[in-house]
């Protein structure tokens, strides 16, 4: 049911760009890992698309977990682009939904603000989470004012085909973890042509640390390729 | 410069690593042993020490439970066990950081805890009893820290499981186990209440850390799912009480000395399980 409706919100969406001479760029990835919430393997497959409009971008992605019972995530934001005394920012209003089991989900909603540099990326937030019921009940339970970071350093500069780049943050497309559980990434990325590009990337999460006693959590990589299409 | 700095840098780390009196900075980076290996040790313990049955003629009876004695200092510790005793609890349960992890704290615990004829106590570590290598010491005096006990009354039987959080995650192994656990055995009981240290909800901004969102929501899918009553949890220091409809979540007081809120919880079982917070 679920697949069903994000697939007809994206057939259409797909039609509004023509219209306004938009960007899109489309996002394919899989992650295969392993974490210690089951001895075995975990995998997951997403899709996302992005609207690029003059200084605009309007992004809504899907995230299905690859299992017997398969579960989905979707997040949807809106971000603006400014430049202030030439430094470029850019600011982010995101709502993700995430069905974690088929009784309980979880939505976060809140604000990112990032600051680019030739070879930096810092991004600082904050979300909004609500753990809830999906029966009709009013216990939920919420967390507030939970920080977000992201600090990536990139080796070559964005003109450059290829980069690498080390990131530490505590999100991801469809996960924002407490502020005090960071993860760890390495990506690397290749331009085949001005349209499409292909990533990958390997990350990792402890637990524990800031207890002064870190285990393991777990690993996953990604394999990503990304097209961009001009209207 | 690049090797003055190089020199300062060493330093710092030194002093940094270097334990001090409280807390372990090595923890950071790396654990005497992981969950998986704790996880192991209790489940050896386990197969030559039985879950442990009490059995109670009344249809009403209570448990002492608290977190983060952090012993060091006793006085709190010693007026918990004592109101216990003298109110006639059926257990004590203390849900990790019982201990700073040091031995000559786990020797004034070892001291103190009241004997089996007087009263049952259950324990579990939290990540400061792990500190210093504290683990070898909680396990050569009270065993596992993974296990479940019940309570038999003359109408019903309740369950009792005891977690590993001590590593802010419970691990693959511990977490399949209680999973096992939860499908075999809890239609067999009434009510069923799980103990563990690292409180799951950030009420408030502190620097101490939950389990990863992902570890989050399995626990929170499995306790629904199964029909967990309660999770009586520490390490925040801060009281706090959340409910997703079948299931309350309960962050006890901090019991150290020295503690302006210091507080354990006094839990009535019958055929409701009713909390009562009691400050010291």
């Amino acid at each position: 049911m679920y697949l069903r409706s994000l697939n007809n919100i994206v057939f259409l969406i797909f039609f509004i760009p023509i219209y306004i001479n938009a960007q899109i760029d489309v996002r394919l990835q899989a992650d295969i890992g392993k974490n210690n919430l089951s001895l075995h393997a975990f995998s997951n497959a997403a899709v996302m698309t992005s609207f690029y409009f003059t200084k605009n971008t309007f992004s809504i992605g899907s995230q299905l977990t690859i299992s017997d019972n398969p579960l989905p995530a979707f997040y949807i934001n809106y971000t603006r682009n400014i430049e202030i005394y030439k430094q470029k920012f850019d600011l982010k209003a995101f709502y993700t939904f995430d069905m974690f089991s088929e009784k309980l989900y979880e939505i976060n909603r809140g604000l990112l603000a990032g600051y680019i540099l030739p070879h930096f990326t810092f991004k600082i937030g904050t979300n909004f989470r609500t753990y809830r019921i999906f029966t009709n009940s009013d216990s939920t339970i919420n967390e507030n004012f939970n920080f977000m970071y992201l600090v990536t350093y990139y080796i070559n500069s964005p003109a450059s085909n290829w980069n690498v780049g080390i990131t530490l943050t505590n999100f991801d497309f469809f996960l924002i973890n407490q502020e005090t559980n960071p993860m760890f990434n390495i990506e690397t990325f290749y331009t085949i042509t001005p349209h499409l590009k292909v990533l990958f990337e390997a990350w990792y999460i402890s637990s524990g640390a800031l207890n002064l006693s870190v285990n393991p959590f777990g690993f996953y990589f990604r394999t990503a390729c990304v097209c961009n299409i001009n209207y | 410069m690049q090797y003055k700095l190089l020199k300062l840098i060493g330093f710092i780390s030194i002093i940094g690593l270097t334990s001090c009196e409280k807390i372990d900075l090595r923890g950071a980076f790396f654990s005497y042993q992981t969950v998986n290996e704790r996880f192991e040790e209790s489940m050896e313990w386990n197969e030559e020490n039985p879950f442990k049955e009490i059995k109670t003629t009344n249809e009403a009876y209570s448990f002492f439970v608290m977190a983060d004695s952090h012993i060091g200092g006793i006085e709190n510790f010693q007026t918990f066990t004592k109101n216990a005793i003298s109110s006639k609890a059926l257990a004590l349960v203390m849900v990790g950081d019982i201990t700073t992890g040091r031995i000559k704290d786990y020797e004034t615990l070892s001291q103190n805890i009241p004997h089996e004829d007087s009263i049952t106590s259950f324990l579990m570590v939290g990540n400061h009893d792990i500190y210093f290598d504290g683990w070898k010491e909680f396990y050569k005096r009270f065993g596992s820290s993974t296990y479940y006990f019940w309570v038999k009354t003359p109408k019903a039987k309740d369950l009792f499981i005891c977690l590993d959080s001590g590593s802010g995650t419970l691990g693959d192994k511990q977490l399949q186990w209680l999973k096992d656990l939860l499908q075999e055995k809890r239609n067999l009981y009434r009510h069923c209440i799980v103990f563990t240290h690292v409180n799951f909800f950030r009420t408030r901004h502190t620097g101490s850390t939950n389990p990863v969102v992902d570890e989050l929501q399995t626990l929170m899918d499995l306790f629904y799912t199964y029909n967990v009553n309660f999770v009586i949890m520490g390490h925040d220091h801060i009281k706090s009480i959340e409910n997703l409809e079948k299931t309350t979540y309960i962050t006890l007081d901090a019991i150290l000395d020295g503690f302006s809120q210091a507080s354990y919880l006094k839990l009535s079982i019958d055929d409701f399980v009713e909390n009562e917070f009691v400050n010291l």
